[in-house]
């Protein structure tokens, strides 16, 4: 049998992979839904350098569109991770049955759907979790409530109950933030 | 190289490539670009056409196209980035096992296909991972006898979504229509169309949209649904005022299995349509006859963000520059928030055969004011935080309850949006830059371009809320974020110099960085005191979530207890400031003695979590913690190193009982040098329609407390009742109580306690 070789050299396609992604899609085979979200999701955290250096509660927020059969509803995922607490205890979702996330001022009262993906209609969590013990926590919102979000230049996650807490944004997150554009832009609804 | 497709044979070879880090001296952008020859001298392995495509929704590939189907193998060569490409051509023995067994050969279309005068070839437009619309088709032309839809296609285990123009009859006439549509498709490519392949229809050449964004199985059966389905398609089409038609048409119809549905997208679409007042009345329409639905709160969402967007002063909603600047036009007007909670709090022990102590008994208010004024060109905001406790004990016979003030922000920020200068100063906080949390003082910021942010701060830190301004220290340091980089890095980097009365205190250098993948992220941030000559703290936190939903975490935490300054000379020494204990020391001795009583803290962590189910989720943690020991130095004693570690494993269920609940039933066990510790914790939390929330909660704790040999049992319940009587007025009462018992050789002591905390809050 003869043999032919063609030798492809690829001269580095280096670095170079600047894939302008910054959403990403997926089936959930569990459910049949699809899912969109940025690829990055947004950090805040709270102060907690009283207690320890360095110490801070930490939530990470990332957007999601689930559509069910053309229906789309949209969540905001909060991935909350308490520095400072056991991880058995459920106390770190104090405070997030509701929240209120402040846009540029502008009060946005959110209600907990669920505190995990079944919530949404999904099978499982779209977003990885910051640690194991971390707790999820999925919130309905609008589109416009993101856009008004996206817009904001000045944004912060205020927890209610007996210990209200105020996460702040991280500085300077701009991944985040052309994710959440990208995935506003992306949005049919 | 990932993988290539088909595997075997076939009438075209697609390589799936990844990029390396390596540019070699060639431009980073040559992977993102596109191009096609045709190889000479290649006619003997029936080799046609290279193409390689660096804009693939997949990621990169490269597509040998054959004359024919050939039989081929493909090696990578990892070290010098080569692949290559054995061909043979096949016989005709080779094409009839592939006719007759394809799953040897092939996973998708590239099988050896005997001839048919059907079209088949098609322009593969762009590839989605979410269902195509058409919106996403554009205006291209669709001549007749074609047509726009979409096929599924899996690659690389991911579904991808392929927008496809067709079909024609030969390749010739396929170039001419991807050159036609280039512009708006520059990475439009030619693929055959698979003969088995599912297809859903979007754009017909009669300019019909027949828009079928849901799967196949989604087909209406009743009038309405067909109304509906026709009304949703001309939404998402832009043509809200026929959208508003049929919706109304739909609520007129006597079967009203749709009608829920309908109101909201007729509100929807009023809104669109820039009908606010009607969206603003038919919301309240759908709340008024359908309280209880599914899309009860999303509507109140929409009605909530309606209502605010059309305030005189709202902030900009939309992200479109014309608007935020027609917006910024009108609103010159101060815009106010606040926010204000009370509490009591109050805690009784109840020790053997004694009356009740009280610990606390306090009322913690808190009020928060927003002030906010956009311009034209300057954005202004400022805050005040304000906190006070009023402890209703008599001070005098309580050591620890006193009254006190707490400020936790107390700041004015302007923000040109012209130049990309903002500036704030106050009591604030920042956790990047070197800048230890809060801090009263003049942060600089300047958004040098989209990627680049430049810093400046300067100003005293305030570690407590409670305290005052710090007269002793005083810190300036500048920083630098870039990023995104590579997708989703970004990067930051800071010097950061500190001094106490004249003293250095620390003086840093340091970085970070944040990744996220689409499976893994990576956090890492490094502080480096140049003036100690040693790591003051480093973090790093990882996870990562693999095919099997098996999600791994990690993190490795070291710092200095407290964090490492000369400022910690003062720990333990009979004077009241720094200043005093500068007359005494020179400035070594204290940045020796500030070395001696910082201890270094070093924790790591390993995590499994693992979805059983959709509803019951299980997680799993290990970690160990040292504190090393401190030496005896200017009359102070060192402190012994101690050492802990933990096991814990919990399973999360949810939705068990109704939709919204979640119960946590956890186990830890922890080992320290002064204990053992065996814990049991539930906790569960149930909604009670939309206005109420219970949680309830048991912890059982045995310890063997091994410095006096003895053991303690603590058993605590506890309630959590939550009501929201609005968006802006809720309540919540959390009481518990606790059950000690300690027994050793020679006592036992059996003690309880219990709080209570209620309390409101209200946002006006």
């Amino acid at each position: 049998m003869k043999y032919i070789i063609v030798a492809v050299v690829l001269v580095s396609l280096g670095s170079c992979g600047a894939s302008s992604e910054r959403i990403s899609g997926k089936l959930d085979v569990g459910t049949g839904v699809t899912i969109t979200y940025s690829r990055t999701p947004m950090v805040f955290y709270v102060d907690k350098s009283g207690q320890a250096a360095y110490a801070r509660n930490v939530l990470y927020v990332g957007p999601l569109e689930v559509n069910r059969m053309g229906r789309f509803r949209y969540y905001l995922w909060l991935g909350i991770w308490n520095t400072l607490q056991d991880p058995i205890s459920g106390k770190s979702r104090d405070g997030f049955e509701s929240i209120v996330i402040y846009a540029d001022g502008e009060p946005l009262p959110l209600e907990v759907s669920g505190w995990s993906p079944d919530s949404i209609g999904a099978s499982e969590d779209v977003y990885i979790r910051p640690v194991s013990s971390a707790a999820d926590a999925y919130y309905e919102v609008t589109i416009d409530q993101l856009r008004l979000i996206a817009a904001s230049s000045d944004v912060r996650i205020q927890t209610t109950g007996i210990r209200p807490q105020v996460y702040e944004p991280w500085d300077a997150q701009q991944s985040a933030r052309l994710g959440l554009k990208a995935f506003l832009e992306e949005s049919v609804y | 190289m990932l993988h290539s497709e088909p595997t075997g044979q076939g009438d075209r070879l697609r390589i799936f490539l990844e990029p390396t880090s390596i540019c070699d001296g060639v431009s980073p952008l040559i992977v993102n670009s596109s191009s096609r020859i045709r190889p000479s001298n290649a006619d003997d392995a029936r080799l046609t056409e290279l193409e390689y495509d660096g804009e693939s929704a997949g990621g990169p590939v490269l597509t040998l196209v054959f004359s024919e189907s050939v039989r081929f193998t493909v090696e990578a060569q990892e070290a010098d980035f080569n692949i290559i490409v054995h061909v043979r051509r096949s016989t005709s023995a080779d094409l009839a096992v592939a006719t007759k067994q394809p799953a040897e050969f092939v996973e998708h279309r590239q099988v050896a296909r005997p001839q048919t005068d059907a079209p088949d070839y098609v322009v593969n437009l762009a590839s989605f991972q979410r269902v195509p619309t058409v919106a996403d088709v554009g205006d291209i032309e669709i001549k007749d006898g074609q047509r726009v839809f979409y096929s599924e296609a899996l690659v690389n285990r991911a579904l991808w979504y392929r927008l496809r123009l067709g079909t024609f009859d030969d390749a010739a006439l396929a170039k001419q229509a991807l050159d036609a549509v280039a512009k708006q498709f520059p990475g439009a490519w030619i693929d055959r169309l698979e003969s088995d392949a599912s297809e859903t229809l979007l754009v017909s050449s009669s300019q019909t949209k027949v828009q079928a964004e849901a799967p196949k199985l989604d087909i209406p059966d009743s009038k309405v649904d067909v109304l509906m389905e026709d009304a949703r398609r001309t939404l998402i089409a832009g043509d809200t005022s026929r959208a508003i038609q049929i919706y109304t048409k739909v609520l007129q119809q006597p079967d009203g299995s749709r009608h829920v549905d309908a109101q909201e997208y007729l509100a929807l679409a009023r809104e669109k349509n820039g009908q606010l007042a009607h969206a603003k009345a038919e919301y309240q329409r759908y709340l008024s006859l359908y309280p209880e639905a599914e899309g009860a709160a999303r509507v109140s969402q929409r009605l909530a963000a309606l209502l605010a967007s059309t305030r005189p002063a709202n902030p900009e909603v939309g992200v479109d520059k014309q608007q935020s600047n027609a917006r910024r036009a009108s609103q010159s007007e101060w815009r106010i928030q606040t926010y204000f909670s009370q509490y009591y709090r109050r805690d009784v022990n109840q020790p053997d055969e004694r009356d009740d102590i009280v610990s606390q008994s306090a009322l913690y208010s808190d009020v928060n004011f927003d002030a906010r004024r956009r311009g034209d060109r300057l954005d202004f905001s400022s805050r005040i935080s304000l906190g006070y406790r009023n402890d209703f004990l008599d001070t005098r016979s309580s050591t620890n309850s006193n009254n006190s003030t707490r400020i936790s922000y107390a700041y004015a920020d302007l923000a040109d949006t012209a130049t990309g200068l903002r500036g704030r100063i106050g009591r604030q906080s920042q956790n990047t830059g070197g800048v230890l949390g809060r801090f009263d003082g003049l942060m600089l910021g300047y958004q040098f371009s989209e990627k680049l942010l430049l810093n400046s701060v300067f100003g005293k830190p305030a570690y407590s809320s409670s305290g005052g301004i710090d007269s002793e220290r005083t810190f300036y340091g500048v920083s630098a974020n870039y990023g995104p980089i590579v997708d989703a890095i970004d990067l930051g980097l800071f010097y950061i110099q500190q001094d106490i009365k004249g003293i250095r205190d620390r003086q840093a250098v340091g970085g970070e960085f944040r990744y996220f993948g689409p499976r893994q992220s990576l956090w890492g941030i490094v502080d480096y005191d140049l003036h100690f000559g040693e790591l003051a703290s480093a973090f790093l936190q990882g996870s990562w979530r693999f095919d099997s939903r098996l999600a791994l975490h990690a993190m490795a935490n070291r710092r200095g207890s407290p964090f490492l300054s000369t400022g910690n000379a003062i720990i333990g020494q009979p004077v009241t400031s720094f200043a005093e204990l500068a007359e005494i020391f020179s400035d070594d001795e204290l940045t020796e003695l500030g070395r001696d009583r910082t201890a270094s803290s070093t924790n790591y962590s390993l995590g499994i979590s693992y979805p059983l189910t959709p509803n019951f989720q299980f997680n799993a943690d290990a970690g160990r913690s040292t504190i090393e020991a401190t030496p005896d130095s200017g009359g102070i004693f060192g402190v012994p190193a101690s050492e802990y570690d933990y096991y814990s494993g919990s399973l999360l269920m949810s939705s068990l009982i109704k939709e919204g609940d979640v119960s946590i039933v956890g186990v830890r066990y922890s080992n320290s040098s002064t204990s053992k510790v065996t814990s049991f914790n539930i906790d569960s939390r149930y909604p009670l329609g939309r206005s109420w929330r219970i949680n309830a909660r048991l912890r059982v704790d045995h310890r063997q407390i091994t410095s006096n040999d003895s053991e303690q049992w603590l058993i605590t319940p506890g309630i959590r009742i939550f009501y929201r009587r609005s968006q802006k007025f809720r309540i919540e009462l959390e009481a518990g109580k606790l059950f000690s018992q300690q027994e050793s050789t020679v006592s036992s002591q059996d003690r309880e306690s219990y709080f209570i905390n209620v309390g409101y809050q209200v946002f006006f």
